[in-house]
Protein backbone atom coordinates (compact mmCIF):
# COMPACT_ATOMS: atom_id res chain seq x y z
CA UNK A 1 0.00 0.00 0.00
CA UNK A 2 2.66 2.37 0.95
CA UNK A 3 4.35 1.52 -2.64
CA UNK A 4 1.03 2.30 -4.55
CA UNK A 5 0.80 5.02 -2.40
CA UNK A 6 4.66 6.67 -3.51
CA UNK A 7 3.34 5.86 -6.92
CA UNK A 8 1.01 7.89 -6.69
CA UNK A 9 2.49 10.32 -5.19
CA UNK A 10 5.82 10.42 -7.41
CA UNK A 11 3.60 10.48 -10.37
CA UNK A 12 0.97 13.26 -9.53
CA UNK A 13 2.93 15.48 -7.18
CA UNK A 14 5.16 17.20 -8.88
CA UNK A 15 3.76 17.28 -12.34
CA UNK A 16 3.79 20.64 -13.74
CA UNK A 17 1.73 19.96 -16.96
CA UNK A 18 -1.06 22.13 -15.89
CA UNK A 19 1.15 25.01 -14.93
CA UNK A 20 2.10 25.06 -18.79
CA UNK A 21 -1.36 25.01 -20.59
CA UNK A 22 -3.00 27.89 -21.89
CA UNK A 23 -5.61 28.23 -19.20
CA UNK A 24 -7.05 31.88 -17.26
CA UNK A 25 -4.69 31.03 -14.10
CA UNK A 26 -1.88 30.22 -15.95
CA UNK A 27 -2.18 33.76 -17.50
CA UNK A 28 -2.38 35.60 -13.97
CA UNK A 29 1.09 36.73 -12.80
CA UNK A 30 1.86 34.35 -9.62
CA UNK A 31 2.01 37.26 -7.05
CA UNK A 32 -1.34 37.94 -8.04
CA UNK A 33 -2.96 34.49 -7.98
CA UNK A 34 -0.85 34.51 -4.22
CA UNK A 35 -2.79 37.38 -2.54
CA UNK A 36 -5.88 36.48 -4.02
CA UNK A 37 -6.04 32.89 -2.78
CA UNK A 38 -3.77 33.79 0.95
CA UNK A 39 -7.16 36.49 1.06
CA UNK A 40 -9.45 33.24 -0.21
CA UNK A 41 -8.05 31.21 3.09
CA UNK A 42 -8.49 33.58 4.72
CA UNK A 43 -11.75 34.39 4.22
CA UNK A 44 -12.84 30.68 4.76
CA UNK A 45 -11.09 30.28 8.24
CA UNK A 46 -12.37 33.62 10.13
CA UNK A 47 -16.13 34.05 8.73
CA UNK A 48 -17.94 32.13 6.48
CA UNK A 49 -21.05 30.96 6.45
CA UNK A 50 -22.24 27.14 4.83
CA UNK A 51 -23.34 29.16 2.23
CA UNK A 52 -20.03 31.06 1.28
CA UNK A 53 -17.96 28.36 1.85
CA UNK A 54 -19.84 26.50 -1.03
CA UNK A 55 -19.64 29.75 -3.08
CA UNK A 56 -15.87 29.48 -2.21
CA UNK A 57 -15.47 26.05 -3.76
CA UNK A 58 -17.38 27.10 -6.84
CA UNK A 59 -15.32 29.23 -7.47
CA UNK A 60 -12.23 27.25 -7.53
CA UNK A 61 -13.99 24.29 -9.14
CA UNK A 62 -14.85 27.35 -12.29
CA UNK A 63 -11.65 28.41 -11.96
CA UNK A 64 -10.06 24.82 -12.34
CA UNK A 65 -12.49 24.37 -15.31
CA UNK A 66 -11.14 27.76 -17.01
CA UNK A 67 -7.47 26.96 -16.02
CA UNK A 68 -7.97 23.61 -17.92
CA UNK A 69 -7.78 21.48 -15.04
CA UNK A 70 -10.55 18.53 -15.40
CA UNK A 71 -13.10 17.66 -13.13
CA UNK A 72 -12.02 14.61 -11.79
CA UNK A 73 -8.45 15.46 -11.01
CA UNK A 74 -9.28 18.62 -9.04
CA UNK A 75 -12.19 16.17 -7.41
CA UNK A 76 -9.96 13.56 -6.60
CA UNK A 77 -6.57 16.23 -5.81
CA UNK A 78 -8.60 17.93 -3.56
CA UNK A 79 -10.98 15.59 -1.42
CA UNK A 80 -9.61 12.24 -1.83
CA UNK A 81 -5.88 13.00 0.26
CA UNK A 82 -6.28 15.71 2.89
CA UNK A 83 -10.54 16.75 2.85
CA UNK A 84 -11.47 12.84 3.01
CA UNK A 85 -9.39 12.74 6.06
CA UNK A 86 -10.44 15.76 7.94
CA UNK A 87 -14.45 14.22 7.43
CA UNK A 88 -12.88 11.51 9.16
CA UNK A 89 -11.93 13.80 12.33
CA UNK A 90 -15.22 15.55 11.60
CA UNK A 91 -17.18 12.39 12.36
CA UNK A 92 -17.30 12.75 15.81
CA UNK A 93 -18.15 16.33 16.51
CA UNK A 94 -21.19 15.20 14.88
CA UNK A 95 -22.22 14.18 18.44
CA UNK A 96 -20.17 15.74 20.54
CA UNK A 97 -21.98 19.31 19.67
CA UNK A 98 -24.71 19.69 21.94
CA UNK A 99 -28.01 21.24 19.80
CA UNK A 100 -31.04 19.79 18.56
CA UNK A 101 -31.78 16.58 18.46
CA UNK A 102 -32.37 14.79 15.36
CA UNK A 103 -31.30 11.00 15.92
CA UNK A 104 -31.10 9.25 19.11
CA UNK A 105 -29.09 5.43 19.87
CA UNK A 106 -27.50 3.69 22.15
CA UNK A 107 -24.18 1.62 21.82
CA UNK A 108 -24.14 -0.11 25.38
CA UNK A 109 -24.65 2.27 27.94
CA UNK A 110 -23.70 5.58 25.75
CA UNK A 111 -26.20 7.48 24.09
CA UNK A 112 -24.99 9.19 21.25
CA UNK A 113 -27.24 11.78 19.90
CA UNK A 114 -26.76 13.33 16.38
CA UNK A 115 -27.44 16.94 16.51
CA UNK A 116 -28.44 19.45 14.09
CA UNK A 117 -25.65 22.06 15.25
CA UNK A 118 -23.00 19.20 15.04
CA UNK A 119 -23.75 18.18 11.38
CA UNK A 120 -23.53 22.02 10.83
CA UNK A 121 -20.07 22.16 12.39
CA UNK A 122 -18.52 18.77 11.06
CA UNK A 123 -20.21 20.11 7.91
CA UNK A 124 -18.53 23.78 7.95
CA UNK A 125 -15.29 22.11 9.24
CA UNK A 126 -15.07 19.66 6.23
CA UNK A 127 -15.69 22.77 3.49
CA UNK A 128 -13.22 25.03 5.08
CA UNK A 129 -10.40 22.18 4.75
CA UNK A 130 -11.77 21.35 1.25
CA UNK A 131 -11.81 25.39 0.23
CA UNK A 132 -8.50 25.82 1.64
CA UNK A 133 -6.81 22.76 0.00
CA UNK A 134 -8.48 23.24 -3.25
CA UNK A 135 -6.93 26.95 -3.04
CA UNK A 136 -3.19 25.83 -2.48
CA UNK A 137 -4.00 23.23 -5.18
CA UNK A 138 -5.13 25.30 -7.42
CA UNK A 139 -2.31 27.80 -6.93
CA UNK A 140 0.51 25.19 -7.25
CA UNK A 141 -1.32 23.27 -10.27
CA UNK A 142 -1.31 26.37 -12.11
CA UNK A 143 2.01 27.76 -11.06
CA UNK A 144 5.66 26.96 -11.38
CA UNK A 145 7.10 26.14 -8.28
CA UNK A 146 10.19 28.62 -9.18
CA UNK A 147 7.00 31.43 -9.63
CA UNK A 148 5.69 30.88 -6.31
CA UNK A 149 9.18 31.80 -5.05
CA UNK A 150 9.65 34.63 -7.33
CA UNK A 151 6.31 35.88 -5.67
CA UNK A 152 7.26 35.25 -2.12
CA UNK A 153 10.13 36.82 -2.58
CA UNK A 154 8.24 40.03 -3.82
CA UNK A 155 6.46 40.06 -0.52
CA UNK A 156 9.87 40.45 1.58
CA UNK A 157 8.90 37.08 3.10
CA UNK A 158 12.83 36.34 4.20
CA UNK A 159 14.96 35.07 1.87
CA UNK A 160 15.95 32.29 3.94
CA UNK A 161 12.01 30.94 4.39
CA UNK A 162 12.03 30.87 0.48
CA UNK A 163 15.28 29.48 -0.26
CA UNK A 164 14.19 26.62 2.67
CA UNK A 165 11.34 26.17 0.83
CA UNK A 166 12.76 26.01 -2.45
CA UNK A 167 15.36 23.55 -1.40
CA UNK A 168 12.81 21.62 0.52
CA UNK A 169 10.81 21.03 -2.87
CA UNK A 170 13.74 20.51 -4.47
CA UNK A 171 14.61 17.36 -2.55
CA UNK A 172 10.95 16.19 -1.53
CA UNK A 173 11.17 14.59 -5.14
CA UNK A 174 14.42 13.30 -4.89
CA UNK A 175 13.65 11.80 -1.35
CA UNK A 176 10.05 10.32 -2.76
CA UNK A 177 12.10 8.81 -5.94
CA UNK A 178 14.66 7.34 -2.89
CA UNK A 179 11.97 5.70 -0.75
CA UNK A 180 10.39 5.01 -4.06
CA UNK A 181 13.09 2.92 -4.97
CA UNK A 182 14.22 1.66 -1.21
CA UNK A 183 10.45 0.03 -0.95
CA UNK A 184 10.60 -1.35 -4.76
CA UNK A 185 14.25 -3.32 -3.21
CA UNK A 186 12.50 -4.58 -0.22
CA UNK A 187 9.35 -5.83 -2.15
CA UNK A 188 11.97 -7.37 -4.08
CA UNK A 189 13.55 -9.41 -1.41
CA UNK A 190 10.25 -10.38 0.20
CA UNK A 191 8.96 -13.76 -0.48
CA UNK A 192 6.56 -14.59 1.85
CA UNK A 193 3.46 -12.59 3.41
CA UNK A 194 5.62 -10.09 6.31
CA UNK A 195 4.03 -10.18 10.27
CA UNK A 196 2.99 -6.88 10.68
CA UNK A 197 5.15 -6.45 13.30
CA UNK A 198 8.18 -7.63 10.93
CA UNK A 199 7.24 -4.68 8.27
CA UNK A 200 6.85 -2.48 10.71
CA UNK A 201 9.79 -3.27 11.74
CA UNK A 202 11.37 -3.04 8.70
CA UNK A 203 9.46 0.36 7.77
CA UNK A 204 11.39 1.79 11.06
CA UNK A 205 14.74 1.19 9.81
CA UNK A 206 14.05 2.42 6.51
CA UNK A 207 12.67 5.64 7.83
CA UNK A 208 15.82 6.26 9.66
CA UNK A 209 18.21 5.00 6.86
CA UNK A 210 16.17 7.60 5.11
CA UNK A 211 16.30 10.35 7.53
CA UNK A 212 20.28 10.10 7.48
CA UNK A 213 20.55 9.99 3.74
CA UNK A 214 18.56 13.53 4.31
CA UNK A 215 21.03 14.61 6.55
CA UNK A 216 24.05 13.45 4.63
CA UNK A 217 22.54 15.02 1.24
CA UNK A 218 21.86 18.46 3.15
CA UNK A 219 25.47 18.23 4.31
CA UNK A 220 27.07 18.26 0.84
CA UNK A 221 24.28 20.54 -0.27
CA UNK A 222 25.78 22.98 2.03
CA UNK A 223 28.79 22.19 1.05
CA UNK A 224 28.01 22.70 -2.72
CA UNK A 225 26.41 26.06 -2.06
CA UNK A 226 29.44 27.44 -0.09
CA UNK A 227 31.69 26.03 -3.36
CA UNK A 228 29.77 28.56 -5.07
CA UNK A 229 29.95 31.44 -2.99
CA UNK A 230 26.70 31.08 -0.50
CA UNK A 231 27.78 33.46 2.62
CA UNK A 232 23.84 33.03 4.57
CA UNK A 233 22.52 35.58 2.38
CA UNK A 234 20.57 34.44 -0.31
CA UNK A 235 20.12 36.08 -4.34
CA UNK A 236 18.07 35.08 -6.45
CA UNK A 237 16.63 35.81 -10.02
CA UNK A 238 13.20 38.10 -9.36
CA UNK A 239 11.68 38.23 -12.81
CA UNK A 240 7.99 38.55 -12.16
CA UNK A 241 6.27 41.34 -13.53
CA UNK A 242 2.50 42.56 -12.69
CA UNK A 243 0.43 43.86 -15.38
CA UNK A 244 -3.18 45.46 -15.23
CA UNK A 245 -4.79 42.42 -16.09
CA UNK A 246 -3.53 41.14 -12.70
CA UNK A 247 -4.04 43.74 -11.01
CA UNK A 248 -8.16 43.27 -12.55
CA UNK A 249 -8.10 39.51 -10.96
CA UNK A 250 -7.42 40.62 -7.73
CA UNK A 251 -9.88 43.36 -7.41
CA UNK A 252 -12.51 41.00 -8.52
CA UNK A 253 -11.34 38.01 -6.84
CA UNK A 254 -11.84 40.44 -3.63
CA UNK A 255 -15.06 41.86 -4.83
CA UNK A 256 -16.03 38.17 -4.61
CA UNK A 257 -14.84 37.11 -1.55
CA UNK A 258 -16.58 40.34 0.08
CA UNK A 259 -19.93 39.47 -1.86
CA UNK A 260 -19.52 35.83 -0.28
CA UNK A 261 -18.44 36.52 2.72
CA UNK A 262 -21.69 38.84 3.35
CA UNK A 263 -24.26 35.94 2.97
CA UNK A 264 -25.68 35.15 5.94
CA UNK A 265 -27.22 31.98 7.05
CA UNK A 266 -25.57 29.10 8.64
CA UNK B 1 52.29 26.26 -17.12
CA UNK B 2 55.20 25.78 -14.81
CA UNK B 3 53.28 28.20 -11.73
CA UNK B 4 52.33 26.41 -9.17
CA UNK B 5 48.38 27.04 -8.21
CA UNK B 6 47.81 24.92 -5.29
CA UNK B 7 49.67 23.00 -3.36
CA UNK B 8 49.17 20.67 -0.12
CA UNK B 9 51.38 19.67 2.25
CA UNK B 10 51.76 16.38 4.49
CA UNK B 11 47.57 17.06 4.76
CA UNK B 12 45.51 14.95 7.08
CA UNK B 13 42.39 14.39 7.53
CA UNK B 14 40.19 12.63 10.21
CA UNK B 15 36.60 11.77 9.88
CA UNK B 16 34.32 13.19 13.44
CA UNK B 17 34.15 8.84 13.38
CA UNK B 18 37.86 8.49 13.65
CA UNK B 19 38.36 7.48 9.75
CA UNK B 20 41.11 9.11 8.55
CA UNK B 21 40.66 9.97 5.41
CA UNK B 22 43.73 11.85 3.97
CA UNK B 23 47.31 10.87 5.44
CA UNK B 24 49.61 13.27 5.09
CA UNK B 25 49.17 13.62 1.53
CA UNK B 26 51.85 16.23 -1.07
CA UNK B 27 49.99 17.23 -4.17
CA UNK B 28 51.34 19.99 -5.98
CA UNK B 29 49.37 21.40 -9.06
CA UNK B 30 50.85 23.46 -12.05
CA UNK B 31 48.98 25.74 -13.66
CA UNK B 32 47.23 24.30 -17.28
CA UNK B 33 48.19 20.87 -15.78
CA UNK B 34 45.82 18.52 -16.16
CA UNK B 35 45.92 16.04 -13.72
CA UNK B 36 43.96 13.01 -12.85
CA UNK B 37 43.44 11.45 -9.21
CA UNK B 38 43.07 8.04 -9.40
CA UNK B 39 42.01 5.75 -6.46
CA UNK B 40 39.42 3.20 -5.90
CA UNK B 41 35.65 3.96 -3.63
CA UNK B 42 36.57 5.03 -0.62
CA UNK B 43 40.26 6.33 -0.74
CA UNK B 44 39.92 9.79 -0.23
CA UNK B 45 39.56 11.42 -3.57
CA UNK B 46 36.30 13.22 -2.62
CA UNK B 47 37.81 14.51 0.54
CA UNK B 48 40.91 15.62 -0.75
CA UNK B 49 39.24 17.40 -3.77
CA UNK B 50 37.14 19.53 -0.86
CA UNK B 51 40.03 20.13 1.12
CA UNK B 52 41.53 22.07 -2.17
CA UNK B 53 38.47 23.58 -2.83
CA UNK B 54 38.53 25.03 0.59
CA UNK B 55 35.38 23.53 1.92
CA UNK B 56 36.66 21.37 4.20
CA UNK B 57 39.86 22.41 6.87
CA UNK B 58 42.57 19.68 7.22
CA UNK B 59 43.43 18.19 10.53
CA UNK B 60 46.94 18.74 9.82
CA UNK B 61 49.07 20.10 7.29
CA UNK B 62 48.53 23.34 4.90
CA UNK B 63 46.91 23.55 2.19
CA UNK B 64 48.28 27.06 -0.46
CA UNK B 65 46.34 28.03 -2.92
CA UNK B 66 48.97 30.56 -4.48
CA UNK B 67 47.32 32.95 -7.00
CA UNK B 68 43.98 32.88 -5.22
CA UNK B 69 42.58 30.77 -7.65
CA UNK B 70 38.91 30.06 -7.93
CA UNK B 71 38.26 26.04 -7.34
CA UNK B 72 35.13 25.40 -9.24
CA UNK B 73 34.06 22.07 -8.13
CA UNK B 74 31.51 19.52 -9.39
CA UNK B 75 30.24 17.63 -6.69
CA UNK B 76 30.18 13.30 -7.71
CA UNK B 77 26.32 13.36 -7.62
CA UNK B 78 24.96 16.22 -9.43
CA UNK B 79 22.05 16.47 -7.41
CA UNK B 80 24.11 17.56 -4.97
CA UNK B 81 24.65 20.67 -6.95
CA UNK B 82 21.41 21.44 -8.80
CA UNK B 83 18.80 22.65 -5.47
CA UNK B 84 17.07 25.22 -7.65
CA UNK B 85 13.69 25.00 -9.06
CA UNK B 86 15.07 26.28 -12.38
CA UNK B 87 18.24 25.33 -14.36
CA UNK B 88 18.98 28.96 -14.78
CA UNK B 89 18.46 29.97 -11.07
CA UNK B 90 21.20 27.07 -10.59
CA UNK B 91 23.79 28.06 -12.71
CA UNK B 92 23.09 32.00 -11.70
CA UNK B 93 23.72 31.00 -8.50
CA UNK B 94 27.36 31.15 -8.12
CA UNK B 95 27.28 34.19 -9.98
CA UNK B 96 24.76 35.92 -7.84
CA UNK B 97 26.93 35.10 -5.34
CA UNK B 98 30.12 36.41 -6.87
CA UNK B 99 28.02 39.90 -6.34
CA UNK B 100 27.56 40.27 -9.73
CA UNK B 101 24.12 41.96 -11.26
CA UNK B 102 21.43 40.09 -12.35
CA UNK B 103 21.83 40.71 -15.83
CA UNK B 104 25.56 39.58 -16.26
CA UNK B 105 24.79 36.88 -13.86
CA UNK B 106 21.94 35.44 -16.34
CA UNK B 107 24.73 36.64 -19.55
CA UNK B 108 27.47 34.39 -17.62
CA UNK B 109 24.62 31.72 -16.60
CA UNK B 110 23.58 31.30 -20.43
CA UNK B 111 27.01 31.45 -21.68
CA UNK B 112 28.10 28.38 -19.93
CA UNK B 113 24.72 26.58 -20.66
CA UNK B 114 25.51 27.13 -24.41
CA UNK B 115 29.12 25.26 -23.73
CA UNK B 116 27.69 22.66 -22.15
CA UNK B 117 24.93 22.49 -24.62
CA UNK B 118 21.79 22.81 -22.50
CA UNK B 119 20.76 26.34 -22.87
CA UNK B 120 17.34 25.24 -24.54
CA UNK B 121 16.57 23.18 -20.96
CA UNK B 122 17.53 26.21 -19.14
CA UNK B 123 13.79 26.83 -17.25
CA UNK B 124 13.48 23.16 -17.08
CA UNK B 125 13.91 22.17 -13.39
CA UNK B 126 16.85 19.64 -12.73
CA UNK B 127 15.09 16.95 -11.36
CA UNK B 128 13.67 16.99 -14.81
CA UNK B 129 16.81 16.07 -16.60
CA UNK B 130 18.36 12.65 -17.43
CA UNK B 131 21.83 11.69 -15.18
CA UNK B 132 24.04 12.86 -18.61
CA UNK B 133 22.33 16.31 -18.59
CA UNK B 134 22.43 16.98 -14.40
CA UNK B 135 26.78 16.06 -15.15
CA UNK B 136 26.69 19.04 -17.65
CA UNK B 137 24.12 21.14 -16.02
CA UNK B 138 26.77 20.55 -12.67
CA UNK B 139 29.73 21.60 -14.76
CA UNK B 140 27.58 24.53 -15.94
CA UNK B 141 26.79 25.66 -12.65
CA UNK B 142 30.92 25.95 -11.61
CA UNK B 143 31.96 27.30 -15.07
CA UNK B 144 29.66 30.19 -14.75
CA UNK B 145 31.89 31.32 -12.49
CA UNK B 146 34.71 30.86 -14.54
CA UNK B 147 37.04 28.96 -11.97
CA UNK B 148 40.82 29.15 -12.52
CA UNK B 149 40.44 25.38 -11.58
CA UNK B 150 38.06 22.72 -13.05
CA UNK B 151 37.89 19.89 -10.55
CA UNK B 152 35.36 17.32 -11.43
CA UNK B 153 34.69 14.32 -9.28
CA UNK B 154 33.87 11.16 -10.77
CA UNK B 155 32.06 12.68 -13.83
CA UNK B 156 31.83 9.74 -15.69
CA UNK B 157 30.01 7.62 -12.97
CA UNK B 158 26.45 6.45 -14.12
CA UNK B 159 26.99 7.84 -17.55
CA UNK B 160 26.39 6.02 -21.18
CA UNK B 161 28.96 5.74 -23.79
CA UNK B 162 27.48 8.59 -25.30
CA UNK B 163 27.05 10.97 -22.85
CA UNK B 164 30.91 9.74 -21.71
CA UNK B 165 32.08 10.61 -25.00
CA UNK B 166 30.32 14.12 -25.07
CA UNK B 167 31.64 14.50 -21.47
CA UNK B 168 35.37 13.65 -22.76
CA UNK B 169 35.02 16.03 -25.80
CA UNK B 170 33.25 19.24 -23.46
CA UNK B 171 36.28 18.74 -20.86
CA UNK B 172 38.83 18.86 -23.52
CA UNK B 173 37.24 21.71 -25.53
CA UNK B 174 37.12 23.51 -22.10
CA UNK B 175 40.53 23.00 -21.47
CA UNK B 176 41.74 24.21 -24.98
CA UNK B 177 38.96 27.17 -25.30
CA UNK B 178 39.43 28.18 -21.43
CA UNK B 179 43.06 27.26 -20.59
CA UNK B 180 41.60 25.82 -17.22
CA UNK B 181 43.68 23.65 -14.91
CA UNK B 182 42.07 20.81 -14.33
CA UNK B 183 41.85 17.78 -11.84
CA UNK B 184 39.49 14.76 -12.09
CA UNK B 185 38.97 12.08 -9.69
CA UNK B 186 38.52 8.75 -10.85
CA UNK B 187 38.85 5.10 -11.16
CA UNK B 188 37.64 5.40 -14.77
CA UNK B 189 41.35 4.48 -16.53
CA UNK B 190 40.57 4.90 -20.05
CA UNK B 191 38.22 8.13 -19.83
CA UNK B 192 41.68 9.44 -17.29
CA UNK B 193 43.57 8.43 -21.10
CA UNK B 194 41.19 10.52 -22.78
CA UNK B 195 41.29 14.25 -21.08
CA UNK B 196 44.56 14.43 -18.69
CA UNK B 197 48.46 14.40 -18.93
CA UNK B 198 49.81 13.60 -15.23
CA UNK B 199 48.08 11.49 -12.48
CA UNK B 200 48.48 10.71 -8.50
CA UNK B 201 47.13 7.43 -6.98
CA UNK B 202 45.66 7.52 -4.21
CA UNK B 203 45.07 4.54 -1.84
CA UNK B 204 43.64 4.79 1.88
CA UNK B 205 44.31 7.68 1.65
CA UNK B 206 47.83 7.76 0.63
CA UNK B 207 49.69 8.73 -2.13
CA UNK B 208 51.13 5.82 -3.67
CA UNK B 209 52.61 6.95 -7.06
CA UNK B 210 52.51 9.95 -8.71
CA UNK B 211 54.07 11.00 -12.50
CA UNK B 212 52.92 11.67 -15.95
CA UNK B 213 49.99 9.05 -17.01
CA UNK B 214 51.32 6.95 -19.29
CA UNK B 215 54.45 5.98 -16.65
CA UNK B 216 51.98 5.34 -14.08
CA UNK B 217 49.58 3.29 -16.19
CA UNK B 218 52.89 1.25 -16.78
CA UNK B 219 53.09 0.38 -13.46
CA UNK B 220 50.42 -3.14 -12.94
CA UNK B 221 51.75 -3.32 -9.78
CA UNK B 222 50.83 0.19 -8.14
CA UNK B 223 47.65 0.17 -10.00
CA UNK B 224 47.10 -3.50 -8.66
CA UNK B 225 47.66 -2.98 -5.20
CA UNK B 226 45.41 0.43 -5.61
CA UNK B 227 42.71 -1.77 -6.95
CA UNK B 228 42.74 -0.24 -10.22
CA UNK B 229 43.68 -3.05 -12.37
CA UNK B 230 42.98 -5.03 -14.84
CA UNK B 231 41.07 -1.77 -15.99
Amino acid sequence: MILDFLKIFRETAFTEKHSLSNGLLQKIDSKAKLISFIALILASISFASVYSLIFFLTLNFLLAFASKISFKTFFLRTFFFITFFSTLIAIPTLFMVRGVTLISFNIYSVTLQLTKEGILYALKFILRVWVCISSLTLLTLTTKFSSIINAMESFRIPKVFTMMTSVTYRFLFLFIDEAYRMMLAKENRTVNKMRRIDYMKTLASMMSSLFIRAYERGERVYLAMKNRGYSMETRSLNTVKFQFKDALFIFFFFVFIGFASLIGGY
Amino acid sequence: MNEPVIELINVTYIYPDGTVALKDVNLKVMKGEKIALLGPNGSGKSTLFMIMAGLLKPYKGEVKNFLNSRVGLAFQDPDDQLFCPTLLEDVTFGPLNMGLSKEKAIEKAIEALKTVGLETLKDKPPYRLSVGEKKKASIATVLAMEPEILALDEPTSNLDPKSRKELISLINELCFKRNLTLIIATHDIPFACKVAEKAYVLNKGKIVGNGKLIEVLSNFTLLEEAGLYPF
